[in-house]
């Protein structure tokens, strides 16, 4: 009797161990992490014209900023033009002027919202140009490239966000490049001529 | 009961629970499915329809045949059919294999390959069941069908003779030698065309009929003849023996003479507005001061040809006498030398009304272009029939006289001038209208003339005879127009 209730005791704790790492593995469970709070990513643009370039007061190439997403892989996070904005349901748009002389080389602010603290490996956003660019107190038709490709702008550079911190990604855009004349009209080229990543911190 | 037997009993539990939650967990995953034996899936069967019927060799179908096709399927249904045929050449002994393609139309015209005297088709369709299986076996039709006609190319541009300029490399304005042809089908109609360059390769297909010879397809030197090919094929894929060939003569403009002067401008009797060959030319000759210039009279030196336009840098072109000019008729050389990095100035009376009135110009708009919205970059324009423009303010504020002691006394200013309502994208402004007096002011300031400028070309156009300027507003013209043709531009 004391033999066979050794066995059974050994038994019976092989199959609950058996039972319990099945079933483990069987199903999908939600990882539990300790995460508290998002990290937070602000998006600078700078924009900047050569010194000949013959932009004047009152010339006008707006931009319009908006959907940007940071992907890791495939999946991917919205950030919002400011932390509280999901709270109103409002699109993330920024208009930037980009012939806008008094504002070239100033840093202008396009995106700033809480992100899931992840290493992201690209910034992607939409930067579409209007119909007309206005120069020198002349209106100009304006075309986009590439059946609506050419107003993506695409940064692909590692992007590590941490909980409870800012992740800054500078852009800048070369006016001269992004804006350019063929035949008889001007085209937009969406692009960032350089960027950098500063922090987390 | 005793109490190790209750400890024994719990753990018989213990372990009869865990193998129920380890057979349950396995049960949640199977998938649940009806028993029995799943039958096979049983493949479609075809049958081609019996029109047109079978025919011989004496009596032969056209090449375009309509033929249909069923399938069936006792398990499913059908999703498609897979249709190809052989066309054997009973005369010249060999064969053609069209590849398989798959269709969900049960009736097609088949345009079958007849390049033989007599062509004998063998068609297999196979149906397809829902399921993906193909009818192994299918069905055929033999049918025979006749000889093909031929399609049959024509060039429509440019003509046999005719001289192009060409360039280094395209450009926004010049995009290459344009080629303009069409064909004709007696049996049916054109599948497509194929152009060949100096015997390179033979382009791929297309159903444009117009091509474009970039400088990149030609053999160097640019300049010279160059012999071009074009060939059609038809919806039974026929493909024309004989190609149009023909030479194309091109020419590399040199530009690298400064100015020439074209006098178009109508010799007249030497009456008041009615100026004299010799007083018109003398005119231009004190208004280009020092600028070195060659003359081309029309009349005297002949036609203006390609070879000598391209030899300059600057063209200016005057038709100054509103009775008549042989502008129109250069339409087509000015526009190849503009393109191509010629500059031009325009200068004339009722320049744009000739072209407006011209059927000829409307007729050749697609091949030669719009010379006045794509060229001078007019987009609209009315002609001021008020003799009123006393002088003409340039865009610093000068202001030019026109000479009134060449016109009637009763006239208080020059008439019959082109009011530039609507320049064209990137036109400028160049000199605006000053009026006589204040029953005219409503004419200050209309553009009476323009300035354009891309990176491949620069025009002035001025819509009056600038040689009923005064001499001295005539010298500042030329240098105003001197220093846009010198000026640089960002865009």
């Amino acid at each position: 009797m004391e033999r066979h209730g050794k066995r059974i005791r050994s038994l019976s704790g092989v199959l609950a161990v058996l039972a319990a790492s099945l079933a483990l593995a069987s199903c999908d469970m939600t990882k539990v992490t300790d995460l508290t709070e998002p990290g937070l990513v602000q998006v600078i643009l700078r924009y900047e014209m050569p010194s000949d370039y013959p932009a004047q007061p009152g010339d006008s190439l707006v931009v319009v900023t908006r959907d940007f997403r940071l992907y890791s892989d495939t999946t991917y996070a919205e950030i919002f033009q400011h932390p509280d904005q999901f709270m109103f349901s409002l699109d993330s748009l920024v208009s930037v002027n980009l012939l806008d002389i008094s504002g070239a080389g100033a840093p202008v602010q396009i995106a700033y919202s809480p992100v899931a603290p992840l290493e992201y490996d690209r910034l992607i956003f939409e930067m579409s140009p209007p119909e007309w660019v206005k120069i020198n107190d002349k209106t100009y038709p304006l075309r986009r490239t590439g059946m609506g490709a050419g107003t993506v702008v695409e940064v692909v550079e590692p992007i590590t966000v941490l909980e409870g911190q800012t992740t800054v990604v500078h852009l800048t855009i070369a006016v001269h490049k992004a804006l350019y004349r063929l035949g008889d009209e001007f085209i937009f080229l969406a692009h960032a001529d350089s960027y950098s990543v500063e922090g987390p911190q | 009961m005793s109490r190790s037997l209750q400890c024994q009993m719990k753990k018989y539990a213990t372990a009869g629970l865990a193998i129920a939650a380890l057979v349950g967990l396995q049960a949640c995953d199977e998938l649940t499915s009806l028993g029995g034996q799943p039958m096979d899936n049983t493949p479609p069967t075809t049958s081609i329809a019996n029109v047109p019927p079978p025919n011989d060799a004496d009596n032969l179908y056209s090449p375009l045949v309509e033929m249909s096709w069923t399938g069936q399927d006792p398990d499913g249904y059908i999703s498609g059919f897979e249709v190809s045929w052989v066309t054997y050449h009973e005369t010249q002994g060999d064969s053609v294999v069209h590849d398989p393609f798959v269709t969900a139309d049960e009736t097609m015209i088949i345009p079958f390959e007849s390049s033989d005297v007599v062509n004998r088709q063998r068609i297999l369709v196979r149906a397809i069941d829902n399921q993906g299986a193909i009818d192994p076996v299918g069905d055929t039709r033999t049918l025979y069908t006749r000889q093909g006609i031929p399609p049959e190319t024509f060039l429509y541009y440019p003509k046999p003779g005719t001289k192009v300029f060409v360039a280094p490399e395209s450009s926004p304005a010049w995009r290459g030698v344009g080629i303009y042809f069409t064909a004709t089908d007696v049996d049916g109609w054109i599948r497509g065309y194929s152009l060949r360059v100096d015997d390179g390769e033979w382009s791929p297909w297309q159903t444009d009929t117009s091509f474009v010879i970039t400088p990149d397809l030609l053999k160097r030197p640019l300049g010279g003849t160059h012999r071009v090919a074009i060939r059609s094929q038809d919806d039974t894929y026929i493909i024309e023996e004989t190609p149009v060939e023909f030479d194309l003569e091109l020419i590399e403009p040199t530009h690298h003479l400064d100015w020439l002067i074209v006098d178009a401008t109508l010799d007249d009797n030497g009456g008041t507005e009615r100026p004299t060959d010799e007083a018109v030319d003398e005119w231009y000759r004190h208004a280009m001061g020092e600028i070195s210039y060659d003359t081309w009279d029309l009349v005297t030196d002949g036609p203006l040809t390609r070879e000598l336009l391209g030899q300059y840098h600057h063209v200016l072109w005057h038709s100054d006498n509103w009775r008549e000019s042989p502008l129109v008729e250069y339409r087509t050389i000015l526009t190849d030398y503009v393109r191509t990095g010629g500059r031009l100035v325009l200068s004339g009376w009722d320049v744009l009304v000739r072209f407006n009135n011209n059927q000829a110009v409307a007729d050749s708009a697609w091949i030669y272009g719009d010379f006045v919205r794509e060229i001078l970059h007019v987009s609209a324009h009315r002609t001021i029939q008020d003799a009123k423009m006393r002088a003409v303010a340039t865009s610093d504020g000068d202001t030019l006289e026109v000479d009134l002691s060449k016109l009637f006394v009763f006239r208080d200013g020059l008439y019959r001038v082109t009011d530039i309502s609507s320049p064209g994208p990137f036109a400028e402004p160049f000199l605006t209208y000053v009026a006589a007096d204040e029953d005219s002011q409503h004419l200050d300031g209309l553009v009476v003339a323009l300035s354009y400028q891309n990176p491949q070309y620069r025009v002035v156009f001025l819509g009056f005879p600038m040689s009923f300027l005064t001499p001295e507003a005539g010298r500042k013209l030329i240098t105003e127009i001197r220093a846009f043709m010198d000026s640089s531009f960002y865009f």
